[in-house]
């Protein structure tokens, strides 16, 4: 097995612009540093996943480390190369999904390297939700339940075979009781009840919904913020870059409910929208626009920056604080069914929206893994006109980084097909 | 080859045969996609059950105007045979998972009038959790699908006829198990034709696929060929639409005696109770026999290959992992192999293809290469 300390993968670290991202970035630091103190002092916490309830669990006063979000970390610290090496080791092979298995990896690992911020703490439960889809995760959170020896709270999603209503972003909101199946609705609600239960067992408190409420209503308000920020980029050059925007979304939105994650957005939506005032923006020259699809890069996210000055493009909207925007906000009179609507279908893979998004941001061009796109996604790109570029390497797997390769591929995806668009485009209109 | 067994292959060899013909004699046809799926309910709504599967040796038009060729071959070509012209035949096709996102996607397209020739469709799934909430939702899925079938085939489903049908298919389960028992203990059929055989349930109107079964097996005498070959038990990643990864594995020189499948040796499941309301038992029979990568917790997807790689036949295990993200149970099985003593090997490969195929062979023949010859005419 490699040295732990032997970084492999990209190692530019991307610029920062704005004030509120070191202050949000150490806040997230020095909660995870406090949880792990409180934990070691018998506090229960919960290890999740993006697609559960987190506002279930912030009503309860219950923290909680989405598993996601522990893989972004470990990739942005360059050691998912380390942490690959330890699962194939142990039989896990490398054809397994990668994002969603540092967390695991973390956890076998035999303590030979240190784990990003300390490592993971035990955590009274692990709260997973699960797709028929997607059925291959389960066994991996019963391995991470048997290696903690911590129960195991499955949230299924129950699927319908439907799809979104059309612009279901423009009802979503509140109209989500007419979206999906009443029986879909019905089943998701329960389970939710049932993980409740669990909360009340854990915790020993009581359900209150009026506390649920508030969390909900925090949530909702935190979207709003971000709903500013994203009508900032679509309007004007953009103040703000790819890299910056995900760490920050990101940091907030595993947080949401809570009043941190609320200000924190506030702060966040403040400078924005004063650095578009006084013409602050990441790329001045800003030419070119590009969608990041799918789920980010977070071995390298330095790279939605290396751009900029060579090319004049930056990357303006990736899906993170767009289903953030459109596919969270729930508002209702039951917060628990509200919830459960969410994840009824989120809207995350919708195709309709991906392209309504990437054209309201004005984007020229789209970027993304092979492991994030399927056929149809490729079919529908190419159906709107939007020029696709596939790079082949993982997400968080450092040990596919080829520097050389993938700058190459970009180059050429920018000089050979947006960049003549545009000029095309140009000279049509007579500009 | 008996008469029988040549019944049953020539069905597996092309299942939608004997659809068709039901149709042409004015049954409504309904076609199941994915396992777990009641027929009982089908054949209570006086529909005819097949199954479709993907057919990566057929091309596939109509499917390629909206997935590109990066798009996994199985859903293309479900796609094409719901969405041409060739599933006139269906009154109605219910998906099961893990297609809810090719249903919803065949539905997204019929919405904007792009798949005019595509079949009705509908969805459904039971849970892959265990609990009273699963299990009143599990028949509250199975009401709401004989609702849907009753609608397709014109005839609603009576609690008589879908007793008739659970004892119907019980009959059917009866025969598995005994063709099951036989096939193992003495060594008188090849892997490929027992699975092939075995397979012909989902095609064939179960009385007619019970006897051809229950004759099958009373054909069966032991081979003294057949019992010198070293014997795998093999474990798929999904269930099996096809019998090249036996073939691959046979071709080497092995003899498969059971497969990790619920359409193969995981078929020779327990009976649908009868003393019961029958859509509560529908329903708890799928609940519980509910296998593969989404059952939880892990005893349901894992008991049956513990109890069955115990048992002192199994020379070897074979994994054939043909869905690459297969993979997180495995080394836990191959530890349990491992303190056995029994050898096992994981081949990554897709048996459907010509390289596929020749991966799954050499495989194969390395991991026989460690097996210390089988005595000939040793019954085990």
């Amino acid at each position: 097995m490699s040295e732990p300390s032997a970084a492999r993968g990209a190692q530019g670290r991307a610029r920062n612009d704005l004030d509120c991202t070191p202050l949000i970035r150490g806040a997230q630091k020095e909660w995870f540093a406090q949880l792990r103190e409180e934990v070691a002092a018998g506090r229960p916490y919960v290890y999740t996943d993006a697609y559960a309830p987190h506002e279930i669990l912030e009503a309860f006063d219950l923290p909680h480390v989405i598993n996601e979000w522990w893989s972004g970390i470990v990739a942005a610290r360059r050691q998912s190369a380390y942490y690959f090496d330890t699962l194939e080791s142990q039989g896990y092979h490398s054809g397994l999904e990668r994002y969603t298995a540092l967390g695991l990896a973390t956890v076998l690992d035999d303590g030979a390297a240190e784990a990003p911020w300390g490592g993971l703490p035990k955590p009274a439960f692990i709260c997973a939700s699960a797709m028929s889809a997607r059925g291959d995760a389960l066994a991996r959170w019963e391995i991470l339940s048997r290696a903690w020896d911590v129960p195991l709270f499955v949230a299924e999603v129950p699927a319908s075979g439907l799809p979104l209503p059309p612009r279901w972003w423009e009802i979503a909101r509140h109209g989500w009781e007419q979206m999906y199946p009443t029986w879909q609705l019905d089943r998701m609600t329960e389970t939710y009840w049932d993980l409740i239960r669990k909360c009340e067992e854990v915790t020993g408190t009581r359900f209150d919904i009026d506390k649920l409420r508030e969390v909900m209503d925090r949530a909702n308000l935190q979207q709003t913020y971000f709903e500013e920020i994203r009508d900032t980029i679509i309007n004007g050059k953009s103040p703000v870059s790819m890299s910056e925007q995900l760490g920050n979304v990101m940091t907030i939105q595993w947080r949401r409910g809570s009043e941190w994650a609320t200000n924190a957005a506030r702060q966040f939506r403040d400078e924005i929208v004063e650095r578009a005032a006084n013409g602050q923006f990441s790329c001045p020259d800003e030419t070119y626009r590009l969608t990041w699809f799918g789920a980010g890069l977070w071995q390298n996210t330095a790279f939605y920056r290396a751009f900029e000055e060579s090319h004049a493009t930056i990357f303006a909207r990736s899906m993170y604080m767009s289903i953030a925007i459109d596919g969270y906000p729930r508002y209702g009179r039951d917060p628990v069914r509200a919830l459960a609507s969410r994840y009824c279908g989120i809207g995350l893979g919708s195709l309709d929206w991906e392209i309504h998004d990437t054209k309201r941001h004005r984007a020229d061009g789209v970027v993304t893994v092979g492991n994030n796109i399927g056929g149809r996604a490729r079919a529908a790109f190419a159906e709107a006109d939007l020029p696709l570029l596939i790079l082949d390497v993982d997400l968080v797997d450092g040990r596919t980084w080829d520097e050389e390769r993938v700058m190459g591929q970009m180059k050429a995806f920018i000089e050979e097909q947006i960049m003549p668009r545009r000029n095309l485009s140009s000279n049509n209109t007579g500009a | 080859m008996t008469q029988p067994l040549q019944l049953l292959l020539a069905s597996y060899g092309d299942p939608l045969r004997t659809a068709r013909e039901a149709h042409a004699q004015g049954s409504p046809v309904i076609a199941r996609i994915g396992l777990g799926i009641p027929d009982e309910i089908i054949l209570a709504a006086g529909g005819f059950a097949t199954a479709l599967a993907p057919r990566l040796d057929q091309p596939t038009p109509l499917a390629d105007a909206f997935m590109d060729p990066s798009e996994q071959p199985e859903l293309r070509s479900l796609l094409e045979q719901i969405a041409s012209s060739q599933s006139r035949f269906l009154s109605l096709a219910v998906l099961t998972a893990p297609y809810s996102a090719l249903a919803a996607t065949i539905e997204d397209l019929r919405r904007v009038a792009l798949l005019p020739d595509a079949a009705p469709t509908s969805y459904m799934e039971f849970p892959a959790v265990r609990g009273d909430g699963a299990r009143r939702y599990a028949e509250a899925r199975v009401r709401d699908l004989a609702s849907r079938i009753g609608s397709a085939t014109g005839q609603p489903v009576t609690t008589e006829a879908l007793r008739r049908a659970i004892a119907l298919t019980n009959r059917r389960r009866e025969a598995l198990r005994t063709f099951m028992a036989h096939r193992r203990d003495t060594a008188a059929i090849s892997g490929i034709e027992a699975f092939g055989a075995v397979g012909a349930a989902s095609f064939l109107p179960p009385a007619v696929f019970t006897d051809a079964l229950d004759a099958l097996t009373a054909s069966l005498r032991s081979s003294d060929r057949l019992h010198g070959l070293p014997r795998i038990l093999l474990v798929p990643s999904s269930p099996l639409t096809h019998d090249r990864a036996h073939a691959a594995i046979e071709a080497a020189g092995a003899l498969v005696i059971a497969e990790d499948d619920p359409l193969g040796s995981r078929a020779a499941e327990p009976a649908i109770r009868e003393d019961e309301d029958p859509m509560r038992a529908i329903a708890d029979h799928y609940l519980d026999q509910l296998s593969g990568t989404r059952a939880f917790p892990a005893d349901r997807r894992l008991a049956w290959f513990y109890e069955e790689a115990a048992r002192p036949d199994v020379d070897a295990v074979i994994f054939y992992g043909q869905e690459p993200r297969y993979g997180w149970d495995h080394p836990a099985m191959r530890d349990f192999l491992d303190s056995r003593g029994t050898p096992s090997t994981f081949i990554r490969a897709d048996a459907r293809t010509a390289d596929g195929f020749a991966q799954v062979e050499a495989a194969a023949i390395a991991l026989l290469q460690t097996l210390p010859t089988r005595e000939t005419g040793t019954t085990p």
